[in-house]
């Protein structure tokens, strides 16, 4: 299946990308798709993510199909999913 | 209420013909007074386009000099006044566009050490602080006195802001519990970018101020200027906050 991830913030700086369409196993959760991201995407990216016991950051705002997803339980995915990635940003 | 004079009628006469505002709204902004947390790049459009709209006090807080990278964005700053102090020059510009203006400016950034006093004396805060510490400390001081703080932020070509309505609305640390790692004082910035967010920003305090009500109570409005994409994305009170929980 694929689903379409969007990156805000500083996220897109270190993707180097706003967007992208991801190829995923069917039934892949959300979660792995994060993991699989800040694999590829590095330490920074990951680390703006994810805490150090690997949960989603709560200071992230996770959207799919611009609906906001309760981190602690993070939704499995279905094909043409839209995932908006949204961190933090204070910048004056 | 102070009302309008002859010469105030005659500046404001455009906006006052906006549906919902009107005469009124426009005698409500003379007598109101708005903290604005920096002037840079986002401060400084909030504070100019609140002085050309009629608010009747600025306090401005925002410490440092003037310096060339400064200048790409921060337009209330001008290139003669390279070395001196930045509040002072953005006072200087917002009585030359507004004599009328009543302009304070404190020669500081927001800490905790100045916050309390700084929020007990305006009736709204715009938040345009490069630091999320600063952020909260104005959040925590605006959720504790009841005061609106219009939150604005931008970063690359992208911007964001949101209206928090203390008791009514997530407060700035339900949407942030923790400060987010990587953040760092310097970020990529265009004057243009930055200008957005301030005028919508401005607009919202406008609209609470003059009684229209503000739009973004709630929700958190993002832009992306490489991809044009405009969103909202609504925003939930945390139960377990520690800084709004309780108002
Ligand atoms: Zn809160």
């Amino acid at each position: 299946m694929r689903v379409t991830v969007q990156y805000m913030g500083q996220l897109g700086h270190l993707a180097e990308r706003s967007e992208e369409s991801r190829e995923l196993p069917e039934g892949a959760s959300l979660l792995s798709l994060l993991e699989g991201l800040s694999a590829q995407y590095g330490e920074a990216f990951g680390h703006i993510v994810f805490t150090g016991e690997n949960r989603i950051r709560p200071s992230m705002m996770v959207l799919v199909n611009d609906v906001p997803v309760e981190k602690t339980t993070p939704p499995v995915l279905r094909d043409g999913d839209q995932v908006t990635l949204l961190a933090a940003i204070a910048g004056g | 209420m102070n009302p309008l004079n002859a010469e105030e009628k005659a500046t404001y006469e455009w906006q006052m013909w906006t549906r919902g505002f009107g005469e009124a709204g426009q005698v409500k902004l003379k007598n109101a007074t708005a903290l604005v947390s920096r002037t840079g790049g986002l401060g400084g459009p909030v504070a100019q386009e609140l002085a050309a709209a009629g608010i009747g006090k600025l306090i401005l807080a925002h410490g440092g000099k003037v310096k060339h990278s400064d200048l790409n964005r921060q337009i209330l700053m001008t290139h003669d006044w390279l070395g001196k102090p930045r509040v002072e020059c953005a006072a200087r510009r917002l009585r030359e566009l507004n004599p009328r203006l009543e302009v304070e400016a404190v020669p500081a950034n927001i800490s905790e050490d100045n916050v309390t006093d700084l929020v007990d004396r305006a009736h709204i805060v715009f938040d345009c602080a490069p630091l999320f510490e600063g952020r909260f400390a104005m959040n925590r001081a605006c959720v504790a006195q009841k005061k609106p703080l219009i939150d604005c932020a931008m970063f690359g070509l992208e911007g964001q802001v949101t209206t928090i309505l203390p008791g009514e609305t997530p407060c700035l640390q339900c949407i942030y519990p923790e400060i987010p790692p990587g953040w760092k004082r310097e970020f990529p910035v265009f004057g243009a970018v930055s200008c957005a967010a301030a005028c919508f920003g401005v607009m919202e305090g406008i609209k609470w101020l003059s009684g229209m009500g503000p739009s973004l109570a709630g929700r958190m409005l993002y832009y992306d200027m490489r991809t044009m994409r405009v969103r909202t994305v609504p925003l939930r009170r945390r139960p377990d906050c520690p800084i709004c929980s309780a108002a």
